[in-house]
């Protein structure tokens, strides 16, 4: 009764699917898709496996051409549709194709039963796959910052994590051992020999073993580019002139001194008739211009040009040394710029080796 | 009173020209002056001559300075029908400094005359500016102020109707000494009743002063 359900359902399905017009390969998969979830929510395991098989081959003689979320659904529900089929072997090739493509991809437990997911997780045990993450362009201190390579695996096993050049001669072995869920591998910049690789193309391979010294199952080979650069280095420090003051003195501040004291005493002596007219001062104020006057020529003498000036030799003494301070700053700190390298990684597209089909 | 506006006027206007050097300092000075006062009223002239002592002190804040000062004596009649009187002097003057060598300040200074008849009392608000001149290197400094008085309250007949004044001195305060000591002379001339009566003081001081930073 049900194979003659199932029958009438598929060629249903395909009649429909026949006559409907052409549509764009992404709705029409997504009609496929739909339809099949539907004939798989039916029990009509045939019909869903019949649908997908479509949905995954329409216009696409790849299945990257597949949406990826929409692939991975297609996948869960045909292999899921196949061990309900009776085809467990098929179920298990397309469950280990959905681990290839996606080591952290876990079929949805609300969606799917246990007998289901139970295969699923068969597969996920036996299955050694890791997927390589590695920053798509960054720059780096070498041998100060890091460059995180991050692995995830489907399950745990060994795993070679190596940089080569082009020509296959090796670099620097990065890590040689367990993962389990997932792995941070950092690179330093450098090479084995502890110097920068030079400019030009890499290559970071990740290599799966089942067990320390067992079979390569898989090899992911990832491009890198390596562009390095120095720091710029800091200008020197200058010391501008109108950071010293003079040292000796010039006429300008003895005549300002010696006008100061002249014209403050003249000030005085004429200080009654300018603000009060007609009157006398005081002839005490005679005692404050001589005062003035006296302190004018003492001024001029002090400073008279020529004469050393004690203050300005220790302010340019001082301004001198701490000149030479950053002077002394700069240079070291210029030497560290100039042994530091800066290197612009790049990683492309990785590329997959495997024993078995993706 | 109309000085009280052109007071505030001022210092609002010169405040944000104010040094920006933020520093406490507070100067205390003690001084004895010989003081000469020849009020002429109409054409009858007096002289009196005498010392007043007293202390002057300046609070400086960054820019802002408050300077206080208080002085009395006796003034004996040297000529003319004048009595002789005691006298007494005051100020309160708030100033700011746009640069460091000049204060713009303005305030009250009082002054009261005492005689055995009654006392007079002179009320005016001044204004001021001092400059200040290094003269010897870090030991002489020269300064003169000069104001004009903008209103006189003054309980006598005749109303204010102008008056000036100025001081020049210098301060001799040797490299580290905190003591100062300080010689000047200064001259006040207010008139009233459109010059029917004039008030001329003279003033000579010597003081001694203490800095604090």
């Amino acid at each position: 009764m049900i194979g003659r359900r199932a029958g009438l359902l598929v060629t249903a399905a395909v009649a429909v699917t026949v006559a409907t017009p052409r549509r764009a390969p992404a709705q029409e998969q997504n009609r496929l898709v739909a339809s099949a979830i539907e004939a798989y929510q039916n029990l009509d395991y045939e019909g869903a496996a019949a649908l997908l098989r479509r949905a995954l081959a329409v216009e696409a003689p790849s299945p990257d051409t597949v949406p990826a979320g929409l692939r991975t659904k297609a996948l869960t529900y045909l292999a899921a549709s196949d061990f309900y089929r009776g085809h467990r072997d098929s179920a298990e090739a397309e469950f280990r194709r959905l681990i290839r493509q996606d080591p952290r991809f876990r079929p949805d437990p609300l969606l799917f039963p246990p007998e289901v997911t139970t295969v699923f997780e068969g597969q996920r045990r036996v299955t050694k796959v890791v997927a390589v993450e590695p920053p798509q362009d960054t720059t780096l201190r070498v041998g100060r910052e890091q460059y995180p390579i991050r692995l995830i695996a489907s399950s745990f096993h060994e795993v070679v994590v190596a940089l080569e050049r082009t020509d296959g001669r090796f670099l620097r072995g990065l890590y040689a051992g367990p993962i389990g869920d997932s792995l941070v591998v950092n690179w330093d910049g450098l090479d084995s020999a502890g110097a920068p690789p030079g400019d030009g193309p890499l290559t970071l391979t990740v290599t799966s073993r089942p067990t320390p010294g067992g079979e390569v199952v898989r090899v992911v080979r990832v491009p890198i580019d390596v562009r390095a650069t120095h720091a710029d280095t800091l200008p020197w420090p200058g010391l501008p002139d109108t950071a010293l003051l003079p040292e000796r003195a010039t006429t300008g501040p003895a005549l300002r001194s010696l006008s100061g004291g002249v014209l403050g005493a003249l000030a005085v002596v004429v200080l009654p008739s300018v603000l009060a007219s007609g009157t006398h001062g005081s002839d005490g104020r005679f005692v404050v211009a001589g005062a003035l006057t006296v302190s004018g020529v003492a001024g001029y003498l002090s400073r008279r040009p020529g004469t050393p000036l004690p203050d300005n030799v220790a302010h340019n003494v001082a301004r001198r040394a701490l000149w030479q301070r950053q002077i002394e700053t700069t240079k070291q700190d210029n030497a560290r710029r100039r042994t530091a390298v800066l290197e612009r990684i790049r990683a492309g597209t990785p590329l997959v080796i495997s024993r078995e089909a993706q | 009173m109309r000085a009280l506006p052109v007071t505030v006027a001022l210092l609002a206007a010169a405040a944000p020209l104010a040094g920006q050097v933020s520093r406490f300092r507070v100067d205390v000075e003690l001084d004895a002056a010989t003081i000469s006062s020849a009020p002429e009223i109409g054409s009858v002239g007096s002289y009196l001559s005498g010392t007043t002592f007293g202390g002057e002190g300046r609070v400086a804040f960054g820019p802002v300075r408050l300077d206080l000062g208080y002085w009395q004596g006796s003034l004996s009649n040297q000529s003319g029908p004048a009595a002789n009187e005691d006298v007494v002097e005051g100020k309160v003057l708030l100033g700011v400094a746009p640069v460091h060598w000049l204060t713009i300040s303005a305030g009250p200074y009082a002054r009261a005359y005492t005689t055995p008849a009654g006392t007079e009392r002179w009320f005016t608000w001044r204004i001021q500016a001092r400059a200040e001149q290094n003269i010897v290197p870090t030991t002489v400094t020269g300064y003169a102020e000069l104001w004009i008085v903008a209103a006189t309250t003054v309980n006598v007949v005749q109303p204010f109707s102008s008056g000036r004044g100025g001081t020049l001195g210098l301060r001799f305060s040797p490299r580290r000494w905190p003591v100062w000591l300080s010689l000047g002379y200064g001259l006040e001339q207010i008139r009233l009743g459109d010059g029917s009566r004039l008030d001329t003081v003279n003033r000579v001081s010597l003081g001694v002063g203490y800095s604090r930073r």
